[in-house]
């Protein structure tokens, strides 16, 4: 019963980015719809063995899902699974590079901002990783969408400084976001410096599709360098440390302090 | 209208529990107001007694008042099967089943996306116990989501490294459930985990 209040019913397509325990049976979920952007919603009795819903709302589903608006919380009311991405599950590494993806969303999407470019680009992302295994390019490709999407695009034709274009872009300002020429480098501090190599990985990623992407043959150290690339110009502008990437690393150095 | 403050603190108390919202914590608050008083004092006692006197066992993390626990002590239980749970609570319901083993207790809230880490689950104590070779098979019985499933993968390949063979509870369909409403995830891993009559 309510008094005045008109309560709007929708659905989306979303991906499932994290839950959390409420009230007894029910669920906070934290999910990127393709119509509204990231918001929360609440899915009553998930906890129960019988709920259908319980399966939607598994962290990194794809499901469709039913809302009706509440006073704070939308409520999830029905849901059908699209994918489950069945062979992520399967493996440790796997399963934590789609943790990680479900982190740089958590941490850096605003709510109820819509972004349908970088839901395709998720989605995407998942379905190869799923289908294929893991690609260093695949994530690399996710992070730079994710700036993008978020303004954050590098200038990476011209010097972000002098605006010169042509000649040698060998730095980059990573506080500036974009390549700087050999004439500003002198007066300018803490530059990322760039291969052509790497230089043109990373116009790769912001300009083209997965497919094309996940296809390109990188040197090792290239791909290194792009993601220490990455990690700091993601640590800049959207100002966060991820702890998922971080455990990866450390798994896969054999880093983990056991106390 | 204000309440009395003494009743105002003790629904604030008790709103503090999980599972309790405003509404049940003033129930629960003015039961507490018509209970005798000596009943009441020995609700206020035990909780203290319990905060006070349990505490995890060094050994396996079971909430105990004995150390080692009684599980731990008991001579007849197989000492080679380790099960592994997240909470006490857990080792309540396996008991229930009537496992003769072991177990280990993580006790510790794992949430990968709230910046835990693997690091935070105080795994010596297990360690120890997969490098002595007492133990032959390690049972993981975390609840089936994500962070259960990163940990389970995690201690079983720590176990192989040890020569210790890990196992995982099976996934199925609850007794007396309905197919027809089973969802999709579940009921494709207990296709996947048939049994042969
Ligand atoms: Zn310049
Ligand atoms: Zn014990």
């Amino acid at each position: 019963m309510s008094f005045g209040v008109k309560i709007m019913y929708y659905c989306s397509r979303a991906i499932i980015i994290k839950t959390m325990d409420l009230r007894e049976t029910d669920k906070l979920v934290t999910l990127f719809s393709e119509k509204e952007g990231k918001i929360k919603a609440v899915a009553k009795g998930v906890k129960k063995p019988a709920s259908s819903l319980r399966a939607c709302v598994q962290p990194f589903c794809h499901s469709l899902l039913f809302f009706s608006s509440g006073r704070e919380l939308d409520l999830i009311t029905q849901g059908k699974l699209l994918d489950f991405y069945s062979n992520i599950r399967e493996h440790i590494d796997l399963i934590l590079y789609s943790v990680y993806i479900m982190e740089l969303l958590d941490k850096n999407l605003m709510e109820r901002v819509s972004l349908p470019g970088l839901y395709v680009d998720v989605l995407s992302v998942l379905e190869y990783i799923n289908d294929i295994g893991y690609n260093p390019l695949a994530i690399r490709f996710l992070e730079m969408n994710l700036l993008k999407n978020l303004g954050y695009q590098p200038v990476l034709d011209e010097c972000v400084f002098c605006g010169r274009k042509g000649g040698l872009l060998r730095n980059f300002s990573i506080e500036a976001g974009g390549t700087v020429c050999d004439m500003c480098v002198k007066c300018t501090a803490k530059n990322f410096p760039l291969s052509g190599e790497l230089l043109a990985l990373i116009r790769l990623l912001g300009s083209k599709n997965l497919k094309t992407v996940s296809r390109v043959k990188a040197t090792d150290a290239t791909l290194q360098q792009l993601e220490i690339f990455l990690e700091k110009y993601l640590e800049y502008h959207l100002e966060r440390k991820f702890s998922v990437k971080n455990m990866i690393s450390k798994l896969k150095h054999n880093r983990l302090r056991i106390t | 209208m204000r309440l009395a403050l003494p009743l105002e603190k003790l629904i604030d108390q008790l709103l503090k529990l999980p599972g309790i919202g405003p509404k049940t914590a003033q129930r629960l608050a003015l039961y507490i107001l018509k209970m005798p008083l000596e009943e009441a004092g020995q609700l206020a006692q035990a909780i203290i007694r319990a905060r006070k006197e349990v505490f995890p066992c060094s050994n396996c993390g079971y909430l105990t008042d004995t150390d080692p626990c009684r599980i731990c002590q008991d001579q007849s239980r197989d000492r080679a099967v380790l099960c592994i749970v997240e909470e006490s609570s857990d080792i309540i319901a396996v008991e229930r089943t009537g496992y003769q083993g072991r177990y280990f207790v993580l006790n510790k809230d794992f949430n990968l996306m709230e910046d835990n880490d693997l690091e935070a689950l105080q795994l010596k104590p297990l360690i120890k116990k997969l490098e002595s070779g007492e133990i032959e098979e390690i049972i993981l019985a975390l609840n089936p989501d994500i962070d259960g499933e990163i940990i389970s993968r995690f201690l079983a390949d720590m176990a192989v490294k040890y020569g210790v063979k890990a196992t995982r509870l099976a996934y199925g369909i609850p007794v007396g459930g309905d197919i027809e409403f089973t969802d999709e995830i579940t009921l494709r891993k207990a296709l996947e985990g048939r049994k042969e009559l």
